[in-house]
């Protein structure tokens, strides 16, 4: 095999760079260690080496695109290898005596069938089989292709397990829990914890789960009084923390990252400066507690609307644009509210969490203490909690602030923030 | 039958009679004769002898020798004429002998006819339609077993046909008399004494509109003229081995659907062109570069299948000449390589 040139990940945030030079022809020899290309990327300029010595090939033509992180740039082909050109798939005949390096232009043949499949990113693989793992987030290269050569196709794919993991048979049943929980996502690796923000409930999270569909397990959990949790007596945020604690150490769940939306952020703030719980890294979208003023129109809105009709006005406070509100939002919100107690318990805690419609806890010190990374996402039109609440902060805590978008990041930038999600995944590892 | 899936454009829809091909073709031409009195037809020995093959038949007898008219030896002389009637207010229906004749007619088809609306701001229109025997099979050797519709299918201004079937021969044809720009209908040799069901009266079958002549879910066999029938019976054997293929009847080779086509590669992720014409630069490659060029393109998961003809002049040797050109048991071979990924 010849050895892939990939682009390299150079530092922590960059998921893409440019080559603005090559050092070494195509076709040309170079030495392992040798000058390769530069590279460019948001931040910094840096030169790349040669990952072996050989003959380089296939490489792609400096442009002013940027090429994402892990892509192919080229090809290292050592002495016995023979270089097949990929791109238009013009075959090249092999002479049975000397197989050629095809220094000059390759030899057309109509009647041959093409050698290599090898396109792209290096692995031979259908269009049909780069979609599928494109949208399922599958690293081709881990796969076994069952097509001729080893290509991959469609059904080579594995599809992603399944979102909804039944309620296990043994012990209480969900139901009867205090605290509601679903595993959003099953499987090995490090579980996310999502904790959602006032209001909503663990369903909100379905989409961010399908949007990052490598990002491992995900044990979402209903807050206290909100979805099919019930409403606890110490409603402070506190409470809310020793209560999904208790939920975490019931589903033996020790440690994993954490992200919260909101009131949610809050929450995970304070279960990340637990010692129970293991937090290997802290995600806020919108989080609350990091200032005193919140939108009181909206919590009281949201506690006094009864139908989908005076649901609307007030939900779309929470988007930069009303257009955005998902169509099942307004249904997802009111559901709950048919059932006994949901309401009080709602605005009881509401009571205690927002007097005088202003945020009575503050987790802006806690934060700045917090060891494992920590990321705050905020948009710049969030009606209901103002971004200049993520100014001044720590500085170890990383702010994304993004512009023309609302209270609800994990809607109007679903793809945003899933790619922030497994970036910060990764970066723990 | 998927032939009745057209019968919304029927004006009379009557029931269907069992008619060959040829019979459809004449049939239309008679009630275009019938309909319009700007409808003539012209061709080399269509009168008294009736077509080539026998397509005219009798009708000079009905409609008289003004109407039904014998041309000289000269295609490009009889091209010309209808042309120029075509410009004038007429509505030529031009007979070839053989679609391999066109060749010498080319000057009025592609630098006449193609362009009169273009280059004169749209005063004038070209209505004309050209009816061209086409294939092989025949044994007629070289000069007459062509399939030449693609390249006419390269000329913009002219509109390309090739009915599969009688129903369509009839559909298309009138839909071609009514058309404002030259239309050229292919015709099958060996499909003139094909039968099937014919409805009675006028009806029309909408040009550039492909048919799915029977749906599958495993790969889009997409086929014209006289291979879509090879591509049903191909399907037809792949069933009984648990493959379904798709068929496709594209009817119209310019202008080409390619909301269809692309729709059913979408479902099936594979597909096989099969095309007498010869493979290279054929219809076959522009239909695989369509779909390559499509959002279909990230539902492939196999590469495209041409099956054309040889790239080489058709041999009179009966043997060779049918090895020259798709027969059932290669599109057999090609779809089941396309699905169990042989390709």
């Amino acid at each position: 095999m010849p050895t892939e040139v990939i682009l390299p990940r150079v530092d922590m945030d960059m998921t893409a760079g440019k080559i603005v030079r090559w050092y070494v022809d195509e076709g040309a020899e170079v030495k392992k260690g040798a000058l390769l290309f530069d590279l460019e990327t948001s931040k910094a300029a840096m030169e790349i080496e040669a990952p072996a010595s050989g003959v380089l090939r296939g490489v792609v033509p400096v442009t002013d695109e940027e090429i994402p992180v892990g892509q192919v740039v080229g090809w290292i082909y050592g002495p016995d290898e023979v270089y097949e050109p990929a791109v238009a798939a013009v075959p090249v005949k092999q002479s049975a005596g000397a197989p050629a390096k095809s220094t000059g232009g390759a030899q057309f043949d109509a009647q041959q069938t093409v050698q290599s499949v090898v396109v792209g990113t290096g692995v031979a693989a259908t269009p049909l089989a780069r979609r599928l793992a494109r949208e399922r987030g599958i690293d081709l290269s881990a796969l076994a292709g069952s097509g001729v050569r080893g290509r991959i196709q469609g059904g080579d794919v594995p599809r992603p397990a399944p979102l909804w993991k039944p309620a296990p048979q043994t012990g209480t049943v969900a139901e009867s829990r205090a605290v509601h929980r679903v595993w959003l996502r099953t499987g090995a690796g490090v579980p996310t914890v999502m904790l959602h923000g006032f209001g909503s409930e663990l369903d909100s999270w379905r989409p961010l789960v399908i949007a990052a569909p490598a990002a491992g397990p995900v044990l979402a959990v209903d807050l206290p009084a909100h979805g099919k949790s019930v409403p606890i007596s110490s409603s402070n945020l506190a409470g809310l923390a020793d209560a999904v604690a208790g939920a975490l150490a019931e589903e033996g769940v020790t440690s994993g990252h954490l992200l919260g939306h909101s009131l949610g952020g809050a929450v995970a703030t304070l279960l990340a400066a637990r010692a129970e719980f293991a937090a290997r890294s802290l995600l806020l979208i919108s989080s609350g507690g990091l200032g005193s003023e919140i939108k009181g129109a909206f919590i009281d809105g949201f506690l006094a609307a009864q139908t989908a009709e005076s649901l609307r006005p007030v939900l779309a406070m929470a988007v930069a644009d009303p257009e955005r509100l998902p169509r099942d939002f307004i249904a997802a919100s009111l559901r709950p509210r048919q059932r006994e107690g949901y309401l009080a318990g709602l605005t009881a805690l509401a009571a205690t969490l927002f007097p005088n419609r202003q945020q009575a806890f503050s987790i802006r010190d806690r934060l700045g203490a917090l060891s494992m990374p920590k990321r705050l996402i905020f948009g710049s039109e969030d009606g209901i909690i103002p971004p200049t609440h993520a100014s001044g902060l720590a500085g170890s805590v990383g702010v994304h602030l993004f512009p023309g978008i609302g209270h609800l990041p994990q809607v109007e930038a679903l793809q945003d923030v899933a790619s922030i999600w497994l970036e910060v995944i990764r970066s723990v590892g | 039958m998927s032939t009745r899936t057209n019968m919304e454009t029927a004006v009379v829809a009557a029931a269907p009679r069992n008619l060959t091909y040829a019979q459809a073709i004449q049939e239309a031409m008679a009630i275009a004769m019938e309909r319009d009195p700007r409808v003539f037809l012209m061709g080399e020995d269509i009168g008294i002898y009736g077509g080539a093959f026998q397509v005219t038949g009798d009708l000079v007898h009905r409609f008289g020798e003004d109407r039904v008219m014998d041309t000289p030896i000269s295609e490009l002389g009889g091209a010309g004429v209808a042309v120029g009637a075509a410009m004038t207010g007429m509505r030529p229906i031009f007979e070839f002998q053989f679609s391999d004749f066109a060749a010498l007619a080319m000057e009025q088809i592609v630098n006449q006819a193609a362009k009169m609306r273009y280059m004169l701001g749209g005063a004038v229109s070209v209505p004309l339609v050209m009816r061209l025997p086409a294939g092989s099979g025949t044994g007629a050797a070289a000069q007459h077993s062509q399939s030449l519709e693609a390249w006419f299918g390269h000329v913009p201004g002219l509109k390309v046909l090739q009915p599969a079937t009688p129903y369509d021969a009839k559909g298309l044809l009138l839909a071609a008399v009514e058309d404002p720009d030259p239309v050229l209908i292919f015709e099958h040799k060996l499909l003139y004494k094909m039968t099937g069901d014919v409805p009675e009266g006028y009806y029309t079958v909408p040009i550039g509109r492909a048919e799915i002549k029977r749906p599958g879910r495993d790969v889009t066999v997409v086929a014209s003229s006289i291979m879509v029938h090879r591509a049903l019976e191909a399907a037809t054997q792949l069933a009984a081995e648990g493959i379904e293929a798709e068929v496709i009847d594209l009817r119209s080779i310019r202008p080409l659907d390619g909301r269809t086509l692309i729709d059913s590669v979408k479902r099936t992720t594979r597909l096989v062109c099969v095309y007498e014409g010869v493979k290279t630069l054929g219809v076959g490659a522009e239909v695989s570069a369509l779909i390559a060029e499509s959002e279909a393109f990230d539902y492939l998961d196999a590469p495209i299948v041409r099956l054309g003809g040889a790239d080489c002049p058709l041999p009179y040797n009966p043997q060779l000449e049918k090895a020259a050109v798709p027969q059932v048991e290669d599109i057999v071979a090609a779809v089941r390589a396309s699905v169990r990924a042989r390709v």
